[in-house]
């Protein structure tokens, strides 16, 4: 409480400093530390407040005194006031630590090979990602990928991220490969032959020499469209070009599918618990006292909810947990309905093999085993499919 | 009259008659209470003025630690305490 008011210590010289010391108790002046230093000399502290008072006294009494010593804040203030600069400097230091630290000084642009660094900075500059932003006017991340990804048709994927003072967007650009189709125009000169034996189904040549009809059976590695124009045999007779077109063959596969008739299953029985739990910097605090959970079997769902100040999430928040009962349960099938299910997955299968071209003309079951439980197929399917593959012509032979 | 009344209403003397009351804490520091002014203050010796009388306090090195109207806290080493007319 004192050192707020302050405190003075003094060294006194007078003929009666007794009854000046006398006076000033009188006068309700709080006396500390009265010691003498030789005979006419006294030192003794008195509160700043007093101070004056005391002084009065003492030049009625012809005490003279001298200050020996300050202490307390009001001396410490004067202090501060004398070095003004540096008491406003530290303060104004950390404001200006503070605002310079919250502009976007640098923007940083990885990954670019092909894409211009300029070109990608005007697009961020127009998201408002631009040198001298205040960060906190920084537009969402999420949105300047998808912003800028829209608009640079090369890159593969764009991502944002602030260090500091210092945002740095990596691009990831699109690997070039050629053109799908490019290859038509121009390619070399080519044949087209069979990837499989088939029976030719119907035929799109639109340029090359056919040299199979519709309804042809054609073996494996057999030119079905020859780029060579003119008399097959003597390659000067005509122009050798790359044949290009589409034959589609139908095929005949034979799969095999098995399938178990016994099958467990993992099902909800509907019953849940739902529980919140807090968590701080990403660990999540046990609950020592939680009841424990009534389901023999159960999943749980977890999603977290982060606490916000405004827009700013905290680093802790709480997990609300969905602890689900499941039950296994057995099922069992009829062969009969296995082998439906059997069917239906390997066509399922085929007509993933076949892609965009091919169709399933028709299908057949052959054969039906069970075994150990299980059943066993084998599938006929009867296909359509592009059987073209391209085979360079060799030349100067 | 007043000694009467302290002692029928059972209160203490140095509040009803305003005698001396002093604390000390072994030979090294000395608490008064109730004294007028003092007197005389040097190191070897400290003489306070009480209603009635005095009260010398004699020893070495003797300081006020801290003084107001009516108490005050002495310091250094004390060798006698004596009262006198």
């Amino acid at each position: 409480m004192q050192s707020i008011y302050g405190k003075v210590e003094l060294v006194c010289k007078g003929e009666r400093l007794l009854d000046w010391i006398n006076q000033a108790v009188q006068a309700q002046i709080p006396l500390e530390h009265i010691r003498w230093e030789d005979s006419g000399t006294i030192r003794l502290t008195v509160p700043l407040p007093h101070f004056f008072r005391l002084y009065a006294l003492g030049r009625q009494s012809g005490v003279r005194m001298r200050m020996v010593r300050k202490e307390g804040a009001p001396f410490l203030w004067k202090q501060a006031k004398r070095r003004k600069f540096f008491f406003i400097g530290i303060p104004l230091f950390f404001l200006m630590l503070v605002t310079l630290s919250s502009f976007v000084w640098n923007v940083q642009i990885e990954g670019t090979e092909r894409i211009q660094a300029q070109h990608v900075q005007a697009l961020l500059k127009r998201e408002g990602v631009y040198r001298g932003q205040w960060k906190g006017n920084l537009p969402d991340r999420e949105q300047v990928q998808h912003q800028l990804l829209m608009q640079l048709p090369q890159a593969a994927w764009i991502g944002m991220r602030v260090e500091g003072t210092r945002v740095v967007v990596t691009v990831v650009e699109k690997k070039e490969v050629g053109r799908p189709g490019g290859d038509e125009v121009g390619a070399g000169p080519v044949h087209l032959v069979s990837t499989k034996n088939a029976l030719i189904y119907d035929m799109q040549v639109i340029r090359g020499n056919p040299q199979v009809e519709v309804n042809d059976v054609v073996k494996k590695g057999q030119i079905l469209v020859s780029g060579i124009y003119g008399n097959q045999s003597d390659p000067k007779s005509g122009k050798i070009v790359g044949a290009q077109g589409k034959v589609l063959g139908e095929v005949w596969y034979e799969s095999d599918v098995s399938l178990p008739l016994e099958r467990k299953r993992k099902v909800y029985t509907g019953a849940k618990v739902k529980r919140k739990r807090p968590y701080l910097f990403g660990w999540v605090i046990p609950n020592p006292w939680g009841e424990p959970v009534g389901f023999a079997k159960h999943e749980t769902k977890e999603r977290a909810y982060a606490m916000y100040v405004g827009k700013w999430p905290l680093p802790l928040g709480y997990i609300e947990e969905e602890i689900m009962e499941v039950e296994w349960v057995e099922e069992k099938w009829e062969p009969k309905q296995a082998i439906q299910l059997g069917r239906a997955r390997a066509s399922d299968e085929m007509r993933q093999k076949l892609g965009r071209d091919g169709r399933i003309l028709g299908e057949k079951v052959l054969h039906t085993r069970v075994e150990n439980g299980k059943v066993y197929l084998k599938v006929h399917f009867d296909v359509i499919e592009d059987i073209v593959k391209k085979q360079p012509i060799l030349q100067g032979e | 009259m007043r000694k009467w009344a302290s002692d029928f209403f059972d209160l203490p003397a140095d509040v009803t008659q305003e005698l001396p009351r002093v604390e000390m804490l072994g030979s090294s520091q000395c608490l008064v209470e109730n004294i007028r002014d003092v007197e005389r203050f040097e190191p070897q010796q400290l003489t306070l003025k009480l209603t009635q009388g005095r009260l010398s306090i004699r020893g070495q090195s003797l300081n006020i630690k801290t003084i107001t109207p009516g108490m005050i806290l002495i310091e250094g080493q004390i060798h006698s305490l004596s009262y006198e007319e």
